[in-house]
């Protein structure tokens, strides 16, 4: 099952003694199958904004739909089973065993046994829980084990939509990594329709489609995808949260399928020397790189060769590709292959080994910009 | 073994020597003549006193009964000033103040003037009721609001209602507390048992009165032995339940 869209229409919330509202009239469109991530300073809402979805807290004003329908028209509890929820402190049920955790709402649905049993196996395998866990008790877990447990248990109904209130703020940095790898690995199988807040900006990034910059008051900054955000934040709160390294992060984010490639210093194997020595000046390099039927083949220095022969590359023996980049690299592996490199080119094959371009500085600048 | 456990065995062991020396002292200091005709225990009262098996049968019986039915009503109606508790917060320190009030009562003067409005056994099993009051109603709630904040939110989140919660989650979290409070309750109820003696009741503590309007040590040392193994009885079995109840709680292996 696929993700469902939510929309927030003037979604507001005022806490009795409180001066300001928590959350300022907001309105905010949740795209199906997508993760957006709710950010910003803490007292901007975001886990107050999250908790409205699944009704923990209930707007002062304005409407909540999921998929087109008012979340006050079901009961709570019929709502609540049909989204999945994850929070910090992952609040497995210390006196259930992992399987009766993951099996908490197939039970309140009333599924049988049998049904409840199969489910709870395919999805101790989608998280990655062994099954010799599943009778274990949570506090026999590791943390890292503990909070795939809680994502296993908000998918155990298969829900539409998944909120997650800072899923990786309990585990320490080398477990989080993992988990939200597994996380966007978890995603391209179940396309769920997921919000997710957290403090953590680099978090967001890696993890949104769409990111909702947030600020005190629940005042909606920005909304925008991570890279975006990070070309052009809006306004100077934005800038600032996002942090001083935008464009470091963006080439973490970003990835060589999006330049425009260089033609490069690349010939066919049977190229004249000519076609040798006008490649690799228009290059402004020293060598040459060789495909044959369109595959790299490898690279030579042009003082190698005897550019008055026929086919000088036909003869040579090539020397492989280190400098080489998948179109999926991330720009900042591709900023460190040419930094390394003999020369700041690297060439970009595909899986196949299909030559595709070459990569330099300037081909990384210009794609940031634009 | 834990610290808690070896100072609970050493303050018992002290008790049983402290015991021993007073005992050995009292009887060394009584004329040869005392010694014979009235020493700390004489054994044939026990094996070869025909009536004693029957009596001493009758009397556990009547401690057990004045033991726990007390403790079952108290459970019902802690039950139900907790669930008020919990459901009105403000309750909670009249209900605490009350039955702290109650506990406070001395529980000789507690029977005297109970027996006066009730049958003996009526009035008896009042005052031990409102004695267990305050310890089983704490614990159940003390034992409640240990419940971890995530696990609730957890549980409404996932869409349990109000009451699948208490019953899935805050009940069975709760339980090594709350069956703890029991164990405390229904130990302390075994001592004080004994005061109803001044009632014409006291179960086994009867011997223990008896002993001393008689000048029989036997009998005093028959019902103080017994209703210390009573009480520890008990306590082995509640602690027994405990232990089978929660499975959970003692399974730590590091991961």
């Amino acid at each position: 099952m696929t993700g469902t869209a939510i929309e927030l229409r003037g979604v507001t919330k005022s806490f009795a003694g409180a001066d300001h509202p928590a959350v300022a009239p907001l309105d905010l469109t949740v795209n199906a199958g997508e993760i957006t991530v709710l950010i910003g300073p803490s007292g901007c809402g975001k886990t107050t904004t999250l908790r409205m979805i699944n009704r923990l807290v209930n707007p002062t004003d304005g409407v909540i739909t999921i998929d087109g329908t008012d979340i006050r028209q079901r009961s709570l509890t019929d709502l609540r089973r049909a989204i999945g929820y994850v929070i910090q402190q992952i609040g497995l049920f210390p006196h259930r065993t992992i399987a009766q955790n993951i099996a908490t709402v197939p039970k309140l649905l009333g599924w049988d046994r049998a049904r409840t049993n199969t489910r709870v196996g395919e999805l101790a395998e989608l998280v990655g829980i062994d099954a010799s866990m599943l009778k274990r008790y949570p506090s026999e877990l590791s943390g890292g084990q503990q909070q795939r447990v809680g994502v296993a248990r908000a998918l155990a109904a298969d829900p539409p939509v998944l909120l997650m209130d800072e899923p990786f703020g309990a585990v320490d940095p080398i477990v989080r990594a993992h988990l939200q790898d597994e996380l966007l690995a978890l995603q391209a199988r179940v396309h769920k329709t997921i919000v997710l807040v957290t403090h953590d900006i680099d978090e967001a990034i890696l993890l949104g489609d769409r990111v909702v910059v947030l600020n005190v008051g629940g005042i909606l900054e920005q909304v925008a995808a991570p890279d975006d955000l990070l070309a052009s934040p809006a306004n100077g709160f934005v800038a600032s949260f996002v942090g001083n390294e935008r464009g470091i992060k963006r080439l973490s984010l970003a990835r060589v399928e999006r330049l425009a490639l260089d033609a490069g210093p690349v010939v066919d194997r049977l190229a004249s020397g000519a076609d040798i020595k006008a490649a690799a000046d228009a290059a402004g390099v020293d060598w040459v790189g060789a495909t044959e039927s369109g595959r790299l083949a490898g690279w030579v220095p042009v003082e190698d060769l005897r550019l008055d022969a026929a086919a000088p590359l036909t003869g040579t023996e090539l020397r492989p590709v280190v400098a080489q980049l998948r179109p999926s690299s991330s720009l900042r592996a591709a900023l460190e292959v040419i930094l390394t490199a003999r020369s700041s080119t690297a060439l970009v094959a595909d899986e196949d080994g299909t030559y595709l371009g070459s990569v330099t500085l300037e081909t990384i600048r210009s794609g940031l910009a634009s | 073994m834990t610290a808690r456990r070896k100072a609970t065995y050493a303050v018992v062991l002290v008790a049983l020597a402290a015991f021993g020396i007073w005992a050995a002292n009292r009887v060394s200091g009584l004329s040869e003549d005392t010694q014979a005709t009235n020493p700390l225990f004489r054994w044939e009262y026990l094996f070869t006193r025909e009536r004693t098996p029957g009596e001493l049968w009758g009397k556990t019986r009547q401690h057990l009964e004045l033991t726990v039915v007390p403790v079952l009503i108290g459970i019902v109606l802690s039950s139900l000033l907790s669930a008020l508790i919990l459901r009105f917060g403000w309750l909670r320190s009249v209900v605490f103040t009350f039955a702290g009030v109650l506990y406070t009562i001395p529980s000789i003067a507690l029977f005297a003037v109970l027996v006066t409005y009730y049958s003996n056994e009526t009035a008896a099993i009042t005052a031990l009721t409102s004695y267990t009051l305050l310890i089983l109603t704490r614990n159940f709630v003390a034992g409640i609001d240990a419940v971890p904040r995530a696990a609730l939110d957890a549980a409404d989140g996932l869409g349990m209602s109000r009451f699948q919660r208490l019953r899935k989650v805050e009940i069975p979290l709760a339980l090594p507390v709350i069956l703890t409070g029991i164990r405390i309750a229904t130990v302390t109820v075994v001592g004080l048992v004994g005061i109803s003696a001044v009632i014409q009741l006291g179960g086994l503590a009867i011997y223990i009165f008896d002993g001393f309007n008689r000048d029989y040590t036997t009998l005093m040392v028959l019902g103080t032995v017994a209703t210390i193994l009573l009480a520890v009885v008990l306590d082995i079995v509640l602690r027994g339940i405990e232990w089978l109840a929660t499975p959970w709680a003692r399974r730590r292996v590091a991961p």
